[in-house]
């Protein structure tokens, strides 16, 4: 094939451009440290990259929630806990004052020890985060959920709760509202609560009482009266018959799945009472049992009214204690969710990360033994050039 | 017969001379673009008939031609339109290509800092510096969409001034080949090829085609006549007709090519391909045109999807969210040729942001019906009425009553939209990020109906914000609400009351109560923003196929692919220009070790023609000398 002199000059050129030219671009690959320096090098690689990129951005995302539901979770159940110690040592303090040796001053200063608690079970109910929302306000998390209106407690917040996104599909709640677990406590034993008649004159002493078979209780206030000559019976609030039986001191009265027992020295006419359960606050619990303590109505003149009026309400506080465990197991099992999901998103992001690097990285042997063929083709060229350049025949005329 | 041998000496050793010159000529045009090669042609002069024979008279120059082929040279324009037009397409996308997915001006790191941003909200709605947080993420993300809805109108601009220095230079190289034509026109009545004229017209002919493509038709006398687009002539004979960029109609934004004919002027920018021009026209026409159809419909439908989810919310001071985005409404340009141009038009809004296309629409009236048709597939798109209004592809369009048959519109719904966004909110607690109402089951409902939340239905009602008392009548197959009339109850139906639904499901006994709440105070919660951050995450465009994130994906992988193909392209179109260039150069080339032996060879002939006329001096004189004796 004929060759013009320019042709084989710009062929010359040419190599050198075309070696120069990769030569730079795997230069620009190892700088760069990544195999797609634009999107046209690779379209269907950069998109995905972007995706796994996407995916481990939003990955992080709830992997950051989850650390803030975490710590919300935790503050609840760290004042859930204190909660229940809370609720613990005022149920001692209550034996305490059970005891019959106690004169009025003493139950006084237990009183004032009982005071403490409330006000410290108050505190809690009214915990606050570090960013100072109330944990326990439902969504209304900039009102103080829980305060004294006087004759009972209030609940200021409302029922709703925030929800987490701490995966794709998984949300969490990052706590409870108040109301739940403060305000809506049963009293009593959680089914029925026992009350002595003002009336009475006798000694005798209702005990809580016990459920035996809750399906068989119907809802409804009934009274238990002691007849002559010694007899007991149940009657429902209209007055219809439920049970009745002759009174022997400390044997269980039962009637409807429900039973009781009543000690001491009942007198004839005595009545006792056993009311549905109802919701109480926790505060409020409290504060009529301090004022049965305390004796503020300075109406219980005899040991039997006293342990009457606190088996009354006492137990309620039994069904307090059972709630912040409850929840507590609730907020645990909740913790237990988070921590898992936290090393699955964990798990996913180091995943997308070697994903990732799959697509976008460059592979230094490969390009390095890359780099180093091209510098020697672009060597290569350019001694051919220099030579080919040097042979003319007019260097021999 | 000495006077003969003279004649053939003198003779060759001009022609001789004459060859050397042209060798010399050809040296010395070794470097210069578009010279061909030329060889000095010798013929035998008509021999002498003595009788006894025809005796020859030595060598006599015939003409000087250059040594090329015609296909050639058309293969060199023909690649080197072709080259040039995907060097130019190329140039143009791998600019947008690296901006798509460069960390600093892509659209997708601005998107997912402000989901996540959205999240953190959700998280801890109350927190001031989390809202702050995502309004500015929000502000960034704003300013990427309007960087690169910038960059796209700006690359626009670069190549309406391409157009119009592509074009003069076009003008300038029409007016050349015109006059050459006519030089070599009147050169070729002298019966002899202007050797270097056509070559100064070839190289005009490949310098135009670096422009754009074009078509040569050779005439019997000589000219070239040339053609572009569909066979518009841009000279003829030595006659020009000169090409215009103008302002584009209907659409002013974007200038148009065409040709000045004698009968007005004639829009080419449709038909003309290859070459800077082609390659120019092509970017705009596709690439560009469809990245910012597809921007501006990510913009729009994220725009649309949280301005919706904010109308449903409230703010951190208990209102109802307002908008979290501007937007601008779709482009509408009326044909000048409307009867109503300059009065009144149709109005076309976003309705649906899931159906919205990055396609652009016709829309026509025959005078009975309207017709919509989309651009970019050529198919007519069935429109739905709706009211007075009609409805397609998420758009909602309020014909103008004044339109009469024939009227047009172009409607771009989304090309403007991602320069347009602008963040609506001014203050971090305008996020919506609480629910408008709070519906709750009483604790001491004995039933197990559980009620759902609260779908807004219309937010402006006037009793909106009342708080609902739910309470189920005796026996529990009615129920009253704020102690009104019974209603039946059924279990998961939708109940309406003051703008709000909600349903309640499962099976209520008499006295179970239900609570409805405004949830104004609430500033702990943060459901609405978690809709948000939800939403931003699924799939609601291109009819619930694509995640904002997943469209951007979309329009990167298209651009990437383009750009790939151009490249690819290019270089095979490199490859096949250099052959071609190499096939010419290897007939028109010159070589210059063949010129040195040429050189070599006509010295020593024209030193043996020197011997010649000696000898024929040497046989004279001995004649003269016989003769004085």
């Amino acid at each position: 094939m004929r060759i013009s002199t320019q042709q084989l000059f710009q062929q010359g050129i040419q190599g050198m451009r075309n070696q120069q030219g990769r030569l730079a671009e795997t230069q620009n690959q190892l700088a760069r440290g990544e195999k797609i320096t634009t999107p046209a090098d690779d379209p269907a690689g950069a998109v995905r990259a972007q995706e796994i990129q996407r995916k481990k951005d939003t990955a992080n995302q709830y992997i950051d929630n989850n650390s803030v539901l975490e710590s919300r979770l935790n503050l609840e159940e760290i004042s859930l806990r204190d909660a229940g110690d809370n609720v613990q040592r005022f149920r001692e303090l209550m034996l305490q004052a059970n005891n019959d040796g106690n004169d009025q001053t003493s139950r006084d200063a237990i009183g004032q020890e009982m005071r403490q608690l409330l006000d410290e079970l108050v505190g809690l109910a009214n915990t606050q985060d570090a960013n100072g929302e109330y944990i326990f306000a439902g969504t209304q998390t900039s009102t103080e959920p829980f305060a004294d209106a006087g004759t009972s407690f209030v609940y200021n917040g409302d029922t709703g709760s925030r929800e987490v996104q701490i995966s794709p599909v998984r949300k969490i709640a990052n706590g409870n509202p108040g109301n739940e677990i403060f305000m809506e406590v049963l009293d009593g034993n959680g089914t029925f609560k026992v009350s002595e008649a003002s009336t009475n004159t006798g000694s005798g002493v209702i005990d809580p009482g016990t459920v035996l078979d809750a399906s068989l209780f119907v809802q409804d206030t009934y009274t238990i009266s002691i007849i002559a000559p010694s007899n007991y019976e149940v009657r429902d609030s209209s007055l219809a018959l439920v049970s009745s039986g002759a009174y022997v001191e400390g044997e269980s009265i039962s009637f409807l799945g429900v039973q009781s027992k009543i000690t001491g020295e009942p007198a004839i006419g005595d009545q006792f009472t056993i009311t549905p359960s109802v919701e109480q606050s926790v505060f409020d619990t409290y504060r009529n049992v301090i004022s049965i303590v305390e004796d503020t109505q300075n109406n219980l003149s005899s040991n039997s009214e006293f342990h009457n009026a606190m088996n009354s309400e006492a137990p309620a506080l039994d069904q307090a204690f059972d709630k912040f465990l409850n929840v507590r197991t609730d907020v645990g099992a909740r913790l237990n969710v988070t921590e898992k999901q936290l090393e699955i998103q964990q798990d996913l992001v180091l995943s997308y990360e070697e994903a990732l690097s799959a697509v976008k990285d460059l592979d230094y042997a490969e390009a390095i033994s890359q780099f180093q063929l091209q510098s020697i083709s672009l060597q290569a060229a350019q001694q051919s050039f220099a030579q080919i350049q040097q042979l003319s025949l007019f260097n021999f005329l | 017969m000495t006077v003969d041998l003279f004649g053939i000496g003198t003779s060759a050793l001009r022609a001789f001379q004459r060859s050397l010159s042209v060798t010399g000529n050809n040296i010395a045009n070794v470097n210069t673009p578009g010279y061909s090669r030329q060889q000095a042609l010798l013929d035998t002069p008509t021999p002498f008939n003595t009788g006894r024979g025809f005796l020859g008279r030595g060598v006599e120059p015939s003409t000087v031609r250059r040594i090329y082929d015609r296909f050639v040279s058309d293969q060199v324009r023909i690649n080197r339109a072709a080259f040039s037009q995907q060097e130019t397409f190329y140039g143009y996308s791998s600019r947008l290509d690296s901006l798509l997915d460069n960390a600093g001006t892509s659209l997708a790191p601005g998107m997912q800092n402000f989901f996540d941003a959205t999240q953190d909200v959700a998280t801890s709605p109350n927190d001031l510096a989390a809202r702050q947080v995502m309004l500015s993420d929000a502000q960034s993300m704003v300013d990427r969409f309007h960087l690169l809805a910038q960059d796209a109108l700006e690359a626009g601009k670069r190549i309406d001034n391409q157009l119009r220095v592509d074009v003069n230079e076009i003008n300038s190289l029409t007016t050349e080949i015109a006059n050459v034509n006519g030089d070599i026109r009147d050169a070729l009545a002298t019966g002899h090829e202007p050797n270097d004229l056509l070559d100064h017209r070839d190289k005009l002919l490949d310098d135009l085609s670096q422009k754009v493509s074009i078509n040569t038709i050779e005439q019997d006398d000589g000219t070239f006549n040339v053609f572009i687009g569909n066979g518009q002539g841009i000279v003829v004979g030595s006659d020009v007709f000169s090409l215009d960029v103008v302002t584009g109609s209907p659409d002013p934004a974007q200038k148009e090519i065409v040709l000045l004919a004698p009968g007005g002027n004639i829009d080419i920018s449709q038909s003309i391909s290859g070459g800077s021009l082609g390659g120019a026209l092509e970017y705009r026409n596709t690439t560009l045109k469809n990245t910012q159809n597809e921007l501006g419909r990510i913009a729009v439908g994220l725009g649309m999807r949280f301005n919706q989810q904010q109308a449903v919310g409230l703010d951190l001071n208990g209102n109802l969210g307002g908008n979290f985005f501007n937007l601008a409404s779709p482009q509408v340009i009326d044909s000048p040729t409307n009867s109503t141009f300059g009065i009144s038009s149709v109005n076309v809004q976003f309705e649906d942001p899931n159906q919205l296309t990055a396609h652009d629409y016709q829309l026509s009236f025959d005078g009975v019906n309207w017709n919509l048709l989309d651009v970019n597939t050529g198919n007519p798109v069935a429109l739905t009425a709706s009211g007075g209004d009609l409805l397609a592809d998420g758009l909602r369009i309020t014909p103008d009553p004044g339109a009469v048959a024939g009227d047009q519109y172009e409607i771009r719904p989304t090309r403007l939209a991602a320069g347009q966004i602008e963040l609506a909110l001014t203050g971090s607690d305008q996020i919506a990020a609480a629910r408008t109402h709070l519906t709750a089951a009483n604790s001491n409902n004995a039933g197990d109906a559980g009620i759902s939340p609260v779908e807004v239905l219309d937010s402006a009602n006037a009793a909106f914000f009342t708080d609902l008392n739910l309470v189920f009548d005796n026996p529990p197959t009615t129920f009253t609400i704020n102690g009104g009339a019974s209603q039946a109850f059924v279990t998961g139906a939708d109940i309406d009351v003051n703008g709000v639904r909600f349903q309640i499901t499962g099976s209520p006994v008499a006295g179970d109560t239900f609570t409805i709440s405004n949830n104004q105070g609430a500033t702990g919660d943060g459901a609405n923003a978690l809709a948000m951050a939800q939403s931003a995450l699924d799939e609601t465009m291109g009819n619930g196929t694509l995640s904002f994130g997943e469209a951007y994906s979309e329009i990167i992988a298209g651009v990437g692919t383009r750009t790939r193909q151009a490249g690819i392209t290019m270089d095979s179109q490199q490859v096949l220009l250099d052959q071609s260039i190499a096939q010419q150069q290897s007939v028109s080339g010159v070589n210059l070790d063949e010129e040195a032996a040429n050189l070599q060879k006509f010295q020593q002939s024209y030193q043996a023609a020197a011997q010649v006329i000696a000898v024929a001096d040497d046989v004279f004189n001995t004649l003269l000398s016989a003769v004085r004796r």
